[in-house]
């Protein structure tokens, strides 16, 4: 019941971040004004015009809550197909190809998880600002940062899943049978890998999006004119903001919260093969 | 139970001797790995920071009017910035290994000053998190695998994974806005009250005041996951048969509790503050800096800005060194409590 009620909300998310914008015809960082078009509309309570009301800056709330959902989700999805490639092909090769392979690989896992992530990602961030780049291709950039520290657990997960399954009697039975090694591991092993993979991917895209809403609050995710849950939190720094205009930070931090919470739902309904019953 | 023979003893006494052999050369061989890969890492960390076009001298200048070409180029000379990245990574290597790491740009302070300086503050809130988090959570997870009601595990569940889904800073600004500016119980940010200059105990007391909401909010966000694990854990001990045999010998829960539960999970304990460690510490500095503490998040971001690199390279190292010690840690105390890992022979184990 909990899982399906998750798996509805991400729908319903998905289609109103992905369509919603279509109908909207502010862009996401339109600035408003009054009628007479001298000043600016900032910190509007909630109006029939505003919902949500607007930011410091005049923005409609609304307006950036779907577009910084759709930027969001857009890179997580992008993070997590990259991950994954990553991921199954480095746990493929140290599962299967032996000691060697294994140990090399392994230790390029246990580097990466010692890595500060949220350091060097900043680091790298402050890298790519100073050296002026283009907020598209710096999205870009992060979407490789991101997925170059996620695929560790991905690759743990895949070679001890092809350490269990290849000691089985199909592929024992495989091997005799003359079935070449490549076939053998593509063919045999790697769908039955697959699943345990399917299963870890929502959980993990939930993660996702957490690190980078926190990257974005620090100023460092996604850059400043695009919309984000993380770096609209942001404005709550300012303490008048904080105790005044709950309208402009509360709901990014729902928004944060109830996505990264269903994800992690529907991930735990598919562990426990309870979502489609 | 049939007595044990003499030469089952003694086989039994040669492997646990030969356990401790493979055993100690595990550790000794995953600290020299760790000592390389913090070569590596800084080698790599130095690079980075280096070839960062906006340095020092640059953002430091940037407001304070015109410099003469001369003055730039001294300023850059005693910062060491003039020489080539390979020859200054060289000279920062031996000065780190004589334990200096160089003089902070950006606070005119030894770079291990600083550090220790903010450590301090970054401790104690996260080592008082954790302990409460864990107390927390062993009381939850090891209750929630007992209890089977509807009611329980639907509350447990629903606890845990908002725990685990609410980011840091929107926790710790809720606090700041429910229980600090709307109810006034806690001060809003800070370390110590600006308007009052307390001594003796009402300091601590003072101090203490101000850290209560960041350490809520790192055991907010952090005691779902471990809750958790511990959960799982205390399942498959239950289901266990020792367990089976000290029910039908008509244990109570307590008694299973205080002499199965708990003595199986003690070694799990050090394996979770392994994991946590990480995590906790990135957590610690993004509440340090919503928070305004002084610990060391709020000096590293803004050095990390500044591009003061001596700073960045003493606080990356130090990071690293705290996450493959908790690393080296959760191994050993999984090998130490599973004889059946297969040590060095090319399967090591890698948590789960």
């Amino acid at each position: 019941m909990v899982y399906k009620l998750a798996l509805s909300f991400l729908f319903i998310l998905i289609l109103a971040c992905f369509t919603g914008p279509l109908f909207i015809e502010a862009g996401e960082y339109e600035i408003f004004y009054d009628d007479g078009g001298t000043r600016i509309l900032s910190l509007q309570e909630s109006t029939l015009q505003h919902p949500l009301g607007t930011d410091k800056n005049g923005r409609d709330v609304l307006v950036r809550l779907l577009y910084g959902g759709r930027l969001s989700l857009l890179l997580a999805a992008g993070v997590m197909v990259l991950q994954t490639l990553i991921g199954i092909t480095a746990g493929l090769l140290a599962g299967y190809a032996g000691r060697k392979t294994d140990l090399v690989i392994m230790r390029i896992v246990d580097i990466f998880n010692a890595l500060p992530d949220i350091v060097v990602i900043l680091i790298l961030s402050a890298l790519l600002m100073a050296y002026g780049v283009s907020g598209r291709y710096r999205i870009l950039m992060l979407m490789v940062f991101l997925a170059v520290f996620g695929w560790t657990f991905i690759a743990k997960l895949v070679r001890s899943q092809v350490l269990y399954t290849r000691e089985s009697s199909f592929m024992m039975a495989a091997e005799l049978c003359g079935i070449p090694a490549r076939r053998r591991l593509f063919v045999y092993l790697l769908p039955n890998v697959l699943g345990q993979v399917a299963v870890a991917i929502p959980i993990s895209i939930g993660n996702i999006i957490l690190t980078e809403a926190t990257l974005s609050f620090l100023g460092f995710g996604l850059p400043y004119p695009y919309a984000s849950w993380g770096n609209m939190l942001n404005e709550a720094m300012d303490h008048s903001i904080l105790a005044n205009h709950i309208n402009v930070w509360f709901p990014p931090g729902l928004m944060i919260v109830l996505t990264v919470m269903a994800f992690h739902l529907v991930g735990q309904g598919l562990k426990e093969g309870r979502l489609f019953k | 139970m049939q007595a044990e023979s003499a030469d089952d003893r003694i086989i039994h006494n040669f492997h646990l001797k030969e356990r401790k052999r493979t055993i100690r050369g595990y550790i000794v061989k995953r600290i020299i790995i760790g000592i390389f890969v913090l070569f590596a890492l800084s080698v790599l960390l130095y690079a980075l920071i280096r070839i960062m076009p906006g340095d020092y001298v640059q953002n430091s200048i940037a407001g304070s009017g015109r410099l003469t070409a001369q003055a730039k180029e001294q300023m850059i000379k005693s910062y060491g910035l003039d020489s080539s990245v390979g020859e200054g990574y060289i000279q920062w290597i031996t000065n780190s290994f004589r334990g200096e790491f160089g003089t902070s740009f950006l606070y005119k302070k030894p770079v291990t000053e600083v550090i220790s300086d903010g450590l301090f503050t970054t401790m104690l809130i996260s080592v008082t998190a954790l302990m409460i988090q864990l107390l927390l959570a062993l009381y939850l997870g090891i209750r929630s695998a007992f209890e089977a009601g509807i009611r329980w595990r639907l509350f447990f569940n629903t606890t845990t994974v908002l725990s685990i889904s609410l980011p840091v800073f929107f926790v710790a600004l809720l606090l700041q806005k429910w229980l600090a500016l709307d109810m006034g119980l806690f001060p809003l940010q800070g370390q110590v009250s600006l308007k009052y200059e307390y001594t003796g105990i009402l300091y601590i007391v003072d101090v203490m005041d101000h850290l209560i909401l960041p350490i809520l909010t790192l055991v907010l966000t952090g005691a779902g996951g471990t809750a958790r694990y511990i959960k799982e854990h205390t399942e498959r001990i239950l289901s266990s048969d020792f367990v089976f045999g000290a029910i039908t010998r008509g244990f109570g829960r307590k008694q299973i509790i205080r002499y199965h539960v708990l003595p199986n999970l003690r070694v799990l304990l050090a394996v979770i503050i392994g994991k946590e460690i990480p995590g906790l510490l990135t957590r610690t500095l993004i509440v340090e800096d919503v928070f305004a503490l002084n610990g060391l998040g709020t000096s590293v971001f803004a050095g990390l800005a500044m591009g003061d690199v001596p700073l960045i390279m003493g606080f990356s190292i130090l990071l690293a060194f705290i996450v493959l010690f908790s690393a080296l840690f959760e191994d050993i105390a999984y090998a130490l409590s599973d004889p059946r890992i297969r040590l060095g022979k090319g399967g090591t184990y890698y948590g789960i």
